[in-house]
């Protein structure tokens, strides 16, 4: 969100389906954020604190790396 | 849409009606000396406080009705945080404005009557930009 806001992408989709197709709402209850956060964040409307990155990336038993990508400066 | 996002409806919409009503009576209005108008003024907040109970349950009433479930508020979090602030802060900036408005108008001799307009338009403003600023920044980012 903001001015200047990098462009961070995400795999969260993929990795709810990778998860037995976890609903929003069962991952928003795992991290502790809304439903509405969450579809914010995988459409790339919101970028979480890192705290709330690194609990998605838990709820998924995964690197912080592998649910957000920060592309490289070309 | 979520519950937050009715209840900034809702407010939006007590907003426009109030802006409404303000045209409307502003013939009725003219007459009266700076103490009534202050008075009826006084009491359309009140009227809007009530408006705004009443709308904001009857709109989640028909909006779960409409949407087929239950629309529930949900626990607060960052997010919701993050919106709160940034629309606060143009509701600020709008009601400052409002409030220099007022002063200028009295401080160069204008009409009492429209500093007290001024006093009275000027937290509705603010909450009109605070329900669109929550509006877009959920639905936008």
């Amino acid at each position: 969100m903001g001015k200047g806001q990098p462009n961070i992408t995400n795999t969260i989709r993929t990795l709810r389906f990778q998860a037995g197709e976890m609903t929003q709402a069962a991952l928003a209850e795992r991290v502790g954020v809304t439903r509405q956060t969450i579809v914010a964040i995988e459409q790339g409307r919101y970028s979480p604190s890192l705290e709330v990155a690194f609990r998605i990336a838990r709820a998924f038993a995964v690197p912080l790396e592998q649910v957000f990508q920060y592309p490289t400066e070309d | 849409m979520t519950y937050k996002e009715w209840v900034a409806a809702v407010q939006l919409l007590g907003a426009v009606l109030v802006g409404i009503w303000l045209v409307l009576d502003a013939g009725a209005s003219a007459t009266l000396d700076i103490a009534a108008l202050a008075a009826k003024l006084l009491w359309a907040i009140v009227a809007v406080i009530v408006f705004n109970i009443v709308a904001t349950i009857l709109s989640i009433i028909v909006g779960s009705i409409l949407q087929g479930e239950e629309i529930k508020d949900e626990a607060t979090d960052e997010r919701d945080r993050q919106v709160a602030d940034r629309s606060m802060r143009n509701s600020g900036m709008v009601q400052s404005l409002g409030a220099v408005g007022g002063l200028l108008i009295l401080a160069f001799g204008g009409p009492p009557i429209l500093g007290a307009y001024a006093l009275f338009v000027a937290p509705f403003l603010g909450g009109a930009v605070d329900a669109i600023s929550r509006l877009v920044y959920y639905r936008l980012g």
